[in-house]
């Protein structure tokens, strides 16, 4: 699972609904991506992006982003090819995504994370 | 135009116990999408989701003939998403990953998917076959559909209308006998099946 996932989902818990509650992520294995870099693309996905949960997760994973991104940013290729880096060249092998409201996990096992409820 | 298509023979018998594997309305959805390409092009969509991905073959054949997108690939048979994770892999699919998730139980994705598709459970069954079915999680929940088949359409219906964005469409397989769903039929006699229909749908069933 890459970065762009993660700020795809969010606590589907019952006691979260409505809440559109962002998930933390506790990485486990990290592998690097081989995808080639596309500027048009990742322009298109900021505008779908929730931007300060990729900050967050970013952070979490030692890679530190401005607080918000401007039309002139856009021009900044050397700014946008990281921005794609971290977003789609991150692969989350392990790990877990927690809920900050009601604590609830989810595992990520072999790059896929299952959000299905675990009771079979 | 060249059409790409999609490796499948890494899927074998066990396999197919355990997952919905490609079948005669597998291909006639990948025929109808891949017959619509210049549209999706010209949509340039960002984001492309598959809601039941079973094997992956829908949306490995989409993503193998579309660049400049990201795909997602969800499914509530844990099997199904291992399977597609595979298929993404044996046809060298990057811009992809797959998740296991009910759709039904809220998704982060209002306003922001450019394209859905999906092919329903949509077998005429009991409304408790259906939800026993679902509730299992596995190669069951790929095939009842509930009262007129169209208990899960119905649902997922409402849950796309949300999550598409202003220009964002829909393709959605059924049977004729499951009712109509607006749109634009997609199958010609040619590329069509007795009984199934391929439709492409805008957000909210607006005419465009």
């Amino acid at each position: 699972m890459r970065l762009v996932t993660l700020n795809l989902l969010m606590c589907n818990s019952e006691e979260c609904s409505g809440r559109n509650q962002a998930l933390t992520l506790n990485p486990g294995e990290i592998t690097p991506g081989t995808t080639q870099f596309n500027h048009d693309l990742t322009i298109r996905m900021l505008g779908k992006l929730d931007w300060l949960a990729f900050v967050n997760a970013a952070l979490r994973l030692g890679h530190e982003l401005p607080d918000n991104i401007t039309e002139a940013d856009h021009q900044n290729s050397e700014l946008i090819q990281r921005i794609f880096d971290i977003l789609f060249n991150v692969e989350i092998q392990t790990g877990e995504l927690l809920c900050p409201n009601c604590n609830r996990t989810y595992p990520i096992e072999k790059g896929i994370p299952n959000m299905l409820p675990q009771d079979h | 135009m060249n059409i790409k298509e999609v490796k499948l023979s890494h899927i074998k018998k066990d396999d197919r116990k355990k997952v919905y594997p490609p079948s005669q309305d597998t291909f006639i959805l990948i025929d109808a999408i891949l017959n619509d390409i210049e549209y999706i092009k010209a949509l340039n969509p960002t984001i492309v989701l598959e809601i039941g991905v079973g094997s992956g073959a829908v949306i490995s054949s989409l993503a193998l003939n579309l660049d400049n997108a990201f795909f997602l690939g969800f499914d509530i048979n844990i099997d199904a998403v291992k399977l597609t994770q595979r298929t993404f892999c044996e046809n060298r699919i990057e811009m992809a990953d797959v998740v296991g998730i009910d759709i039904l139980k809220g998704l982060n994705l209002r306003n922001k998917v450019d394209v859905v598709i999906c092919n329903p459970p949509y077998v005429t069954s009991t409304r408790e076959e259906y939800l026993e079915c679902q509730n299992n999680r596995d190669i069951s929940s790929s095939c009842p559909g509930g009262e007129n088949g169209r208990e899960f359409i119905d649902e997922l219906l409402r849950v796309v209308d949300g999550i598409l964005s202003e220009n964002g469409v829909l393709y959605l397989l059924y049977e004729e006998e499951n009712g109509q769903f607006g749109g634009i039929n997609l199958l010609t006699e040619r590329t069509g099946c007795e009984g199934l229909c391929v439709i492409r749908r805008n957000k909210n069933n607006q005419t465009k």
